[in-house]
């Protein structure tokens, strides 16, 4: 059996990136020197770069090449700020996501209204807006035929942990507190969409 | 006490207070518009012909305003669409109201249970500068003056406590 490493701190030494689990020989780097001692035990330094488990061994490819799920995707935002619409669509550009089609929607019963006439591969969703707020919109969205097995991911400047919990135990695959940088996106959108694929 | 009240108690905790305001100003203009802010000088006084307000409520009860001149306000919005300033139209109020929100969402957030204790209003935006707010604050607002491409805005907290 090859060793491995646990490194249980690994989100706290890297907090914008995914917790590390498990890291395998195979992802050190040639100048780990390990010592026996045949009385002390043995010494082991270890000198590797730190990437996430989703992204190891691929963090020089764009998105796009990594994976063929983010070929043409159709994403529908949910925003009741315009400006913030056309920033969450930036970003997932900058992120490296390919977007086919992107559909908009002012407030969740708008959003609901456009998943009846169009299928999506991605939805982003604001929290508070008004008419139907992105908690709602969520519940609401398990009744979709259309939009089954859809990833939704929250962005919104709601950071409390209430919201947090609430949001994604009504299903939604991730959360992104506004302000946020195109990394941040990435690293939420691509693990949802490669749990989709 | 609330870890609001704690933190406006003594002038050492309100200077704390508006270092977190600032804090949370220059991560949004950072993050957003990809604009490093700069310190105002002391005689440095905004225009305030565009105003965005977001009101506070709960543990932390007031509003939040961000004052600037219309050069700023279109500037500020051009680097958020990633337009030339001169195409900026309708979507400078949406953009103000915006930036308001965020820097208000990322200051509660930086106070330890204020993120569960504190809800934002929609953003409101005024443009023109004659007029005159009238505050049921019972303290002094909080108020940050900095530089955005070298024009002076200011973020003020206005607290009822």
């Amino acid at each position: 059996m090859s060793p491995s490493w646990w490194l249980p701190d690994a989100a706290e030494r890297h907090p914008s990136s995914l917790p590390l689990h498990i890291l395998t020989p195979e992802v050190l780097s040639p100048a780990a020197d390990i010592q026996e001692g045949t009385s002390k035990g043995s010494l082991a330094a270890l000198d590797f770069p730190v990437v996430s488990s989703a992204f190891a061994c691929r963090s020089n490819k764009n998105a796009k090449d990594e994976y063929g799920f983010m070929n043409s995707l159709r994403a529908l935002i949910v925003d009741d700020s315009s400006v913030m619409r056309k920033i969450v669509e930036r970003s997932l550009r900058q992120a490296g996501i390919e977007l086919n089609q992107v559909l908009e929607a002012g407030n969740g019963a708008e959003a609901l209204a456009v998943l009846q006439g169009s299928q999506v591969d991605l939805i982003l969703c604001d929290i508070n807006m008004p008419v139907m707020d992105g908690l709602e919109f969520i519940k609401q969205l398990q009744g979709v035929e259309t939009a089954k097995g859809v990833p939704v991911i929250m962005i919104t400047t709601e950071g409390s942990e209430a919201h947090v919990v609430q949001a994604l135990s009504s299903g939604a695959r991730g959360y992104i507190r506004k302000p946020f940088t195109a990394e941040q996106v990435k690293t939420q959108v691509i693990p949802a969409l490669a749990g989709k694929a | 006490m609330s870890p609001v009240n704690e933190l406006l108690a003594t002038p050492a905790s309100r200077e704390q207070c508006a270092s977190l305001l600032e804090l949370a100003t220059r991560e949004v203009f950072q993050l957003m518009l990809g604009t490093e802010l700069t310190a105002a000088p002391a005689e440095a006084n905004p225009h305030q012909e565009v105003t965005s307000m977001v009101g506070l409520a709960g543990q932390l009860c007031g509003v939040l305003s961000v004052r600037c001149d219309e050069k700023a306000a279109a500037l500020m919005t051009s680097k958020m669409l990633g337009v030339e300033p001169d195409k900026v139209g309708a979507e400078m109020c949406d953009a103000l109201g915006e930036i308001c929100n965020m820097v208000a969402g990322n200051f509660k957030n930086k106070i330890t249970g204020l993120g569960d204790g504190c809800m934002l209003s929609p953003p409101t935006v005024i443009t023109g500068s004659d007029y005159i707010t009238y505050s049921i604050a019972d303290k002094p607002a909080l108020e940050v003056r900095l530089l955005f491409e070298a024009i002076p805005f200011s973020v003020s907290l206005e607290i009822h406590t």
